[in-house]
């Protein structure tokens, strides 16, 4: 599948990679897409706080953690602060770079936290 | 200072308590919600100091204030500094005088021993510019309180 076609930003229910579980264990759709092409897109089930289920949205792998984390949190109708997104051992990522040098991999299960400093 | 019926309080923290209850299973804490008192105690493991650590909202009047979040001696209502965690230098919400500052917490503001006099009072927490930290459900405070404590050191006494 060229998963460079498929829509970015939050994903439906119909969308092909909605329930894919190819790169949860295996870490090859990390890399590739299912036609061994390089991944330029990543697929992350994002968690909030304040909500029950978690929402899955695609993102290009260039954008910054920054962008993608302030486009999942309107999603979730948070309209103002710093998101972020932190990883389940708690690291919380940096706003400033890309996803990809983030290290964040296909599926992976992010929670949106806020980044905003101390007073 | 009462603004609201505690029934009425109740609902809203039991409604906002099904996400909280969600997020704390995901990252490892503990929560016991005590309608009778309006109160939430929220519970983790702090690492660097091998302690379980405790937070303890006071949620009257929630939402028209904030809840009063302090840390406290788990499974008592002691509040000490020995149970407050440290502060990073990089500006966390963990204050050397054992109050957790954010606009979130009526402990922050100058009316109820905070520094805080420059957010027009705790009923004016929603409007507080949101340059800084920013929580405006209870699961978000528990959030952002967890992400400051895994930066967190040790304790501050």
């Amino acid at each position: 599948m060229d998963t460079d076609a498929l829509p970015l930003g939050l994903l439906e229910p119909d969308d092909p990679e909605f329930d894919d579980t190819e790169g949860d264990a295996t870490g090859i759709a990390d890399q590739e897409d299912g036609g061994h092409h390089p991944r330029s897109t990543v697929v992350l089930i994002v968690f909030a706080p304040k909500e029950l289920e978690p929402k899955r949205f695609r993102f290009r792998l260039d954008e910054t953690v920054g962008d993608a984390a302030k486009a999942a949190a309107k999603k979730f109708e948070y309209e103002v602060g710093t998101p972020s997104f932190q990883t389940k051992d708690g690291t919380v990522l940096d706003r400033s770079v890309t996803l990809r040098a983030a290290g964040v991999h296909n599926r992976e299960e992010l929670e949106l936290v806020d980044a905003g400093g101390g007073v | 200072m009462t603004l609201l019926p505690a029934t009425m309080t109740r609902a809203t923290v039991e409604a906002e308590l099904v996400g909280a209850r969600a997020w704390a299973a995901r990252h490892n804490w503990a929560l016991h919600w005590l309608p009778e008192d309006l109160v939430l105690r929220a519970a983790t493991y702090h690492n660097p100091v091998h302690r379980l650590i405790e937070v303890m909202g006071l949620c009257d009047s929630y939402r028209a204030l904030p809840p009063a979040w302090r840390f406290v001696s788990p499974g008592t209502d002691q509040s000490e500094k020995r149970w407050f965690p440290s502060a990073d230098p990089g500006g966390l919400i963990f204050h050397g005088d054992g109050v957790i500052c954010a606009p979130w917490n009526r402990l922050a503001y100058k009316e109820h021993g905070g520094p805080h006099d420059n957010w027009n009072g705790p009923a004016s927490w929603l409007q507080v510019p949101a340059d800084n930290t920013v929580a405006y459900t209870i699961a978000d405070m528990l959030a952002t309180i967890d992400s400051h404590l895994r930066k967190s050191t040790g304790m501050i006494a």
